[in-house]
């Protein structure tokens, strides 16, 4: 028997145990298939087989977003998320400041214990004036 | 490019194959079974594009690759559990059999056969299997895809990653020792 023939009947034999395969394995390389299937590129979900040479589509080699406009489209949200935090912050910050000027300011200026100094500062004497407008 | 109705014939097709050449290689149902789901997954995502032409020689491909990852994988995990295996009690892996496993379903051809001819021929198979599996890793790779996967010297050769002259000692060795490990156990074809 030569190469050829023997290997057909080796073959035919191989052929028969696979169809023999356990009910669980058929069912987990069902399963896998389709699973598969479904995480295929959608270019090869979209095509048909009926589709003519007309409607040939061209395909890149990789048609997902390069790393760098990944890592940006991540990144920019999130930095807008800080930036935004600071920016609250900061006007926080500065509203409590004010708050705590004026409230200072007006007990001085209700008690007649406004220290000399002050009246050199060049800040506290805008403030009067504008308070008295 | 390949439709997702071709995809999903090829993959039908050459999913039994590659399950039992994944097995030959790791000697494990579960980790072939895995092997074979990541190859589909990745010729899936990667290559869906490609003639399906093209598909049997880079599925070829990525389940080598796919399975010499899983030996990669294996080395570094025994390492592991080499060390920590003895803290650990055995597994019983009765409890975790599938009684469905037992049934087999057969075909309309084989309802003539007597239940001593089935079992028989049963044993015949298994016992191929056995010898398939015993052969040196190259020499399997190559008659497995050569003559089982009908790929051609040249395929089989880019496959493999060796040249075409290796894929012909590798079935010609592989077809011998084969033909006397059956005629030893007493199997004529």
């Amino acid at each position: 028997m030569n190469e050829h023939l023997f290997a057909s009947r080796i073959r035919q034999a191989l052929d028969e145990s696979a169809e023999r395969l356990p009910y669980r394995v058929t069912q987990r390389l069902e399963r896998a298939r389709l699973a598969a299937l479904a995480h295929a590129r959608p270019e090869a979900a979209v095509a048909t087989a009926s589709a003519g040479p007309a409607a040939t589509v061209t395909v890149s080699g990789d048609d997902r977003p390069s790393v760098l406009v990944r890592l940006l489209t991540a990144g920019v949200p999130i930095l807008l998320v800080v930036v935004g935090l600071y920016g609250i912050s900061v006007w926080d910050d500065a509203q409590r400041a004010a708050e705590t000027a004026d409230i200072d300011a007006q007990l001085m200026l209700s008690d007649d214990e406004v220290p000399i100094a002050a009246y050199a500062d060049r800040g506290f004497g805008v403030y009067i004036k504008n308070s008295r407008q | 490019m390949a439709s997702r109705q071709e995809l999903s014939d090829f993959l039908e097709s050459v999913e039994r194959r590659a399950f039992k050449q994944a097995v030959y290689a790791v000697r494990d149902d579960d980790a072939a079974l895995d092997i074979v789901q990541d190859a589909m997954f990745k010729l899936a995502e990667k290559y869906a594009d490609k003639p399906p032409a093209e598909l049997p020689l880079l599925f070829q491909r990525i389940l080598q690759n796919v399975i010499h990852d899983h030996f990669r994988r294996q080395k570094v995990r025994n390492l592991w559990t080499t060390l920590l295996s003895s803290l650990q009690p055995d597994d019983d892996e009765g409890s975790e059999r599938d009684p469905l496993d037992a049934l087999e379903v057969e075909g309309d051809a084989r309802a003539g056969e007597s239940a001593a001819q089935l079992v028989e021929r049963d044993q015949i198979l298994r016992i191929i299997d056995a010898e398939v599996q015993k052969l040196p890793t190259r020499q399997r790779e190559a008659f497995v895809m050569r003559y089982w996967q009908e790929m051609d010297v040249a395929e089989t050769a880019i496959a493999m990653g060796c040249s075409e002259g290796s894929v012909k000692t590798h079935c010609s060795r592989a077809t011998h020792a084969l033909a006397e490990a059956l005629k030893a156990r007493g199997i004529t074809l």
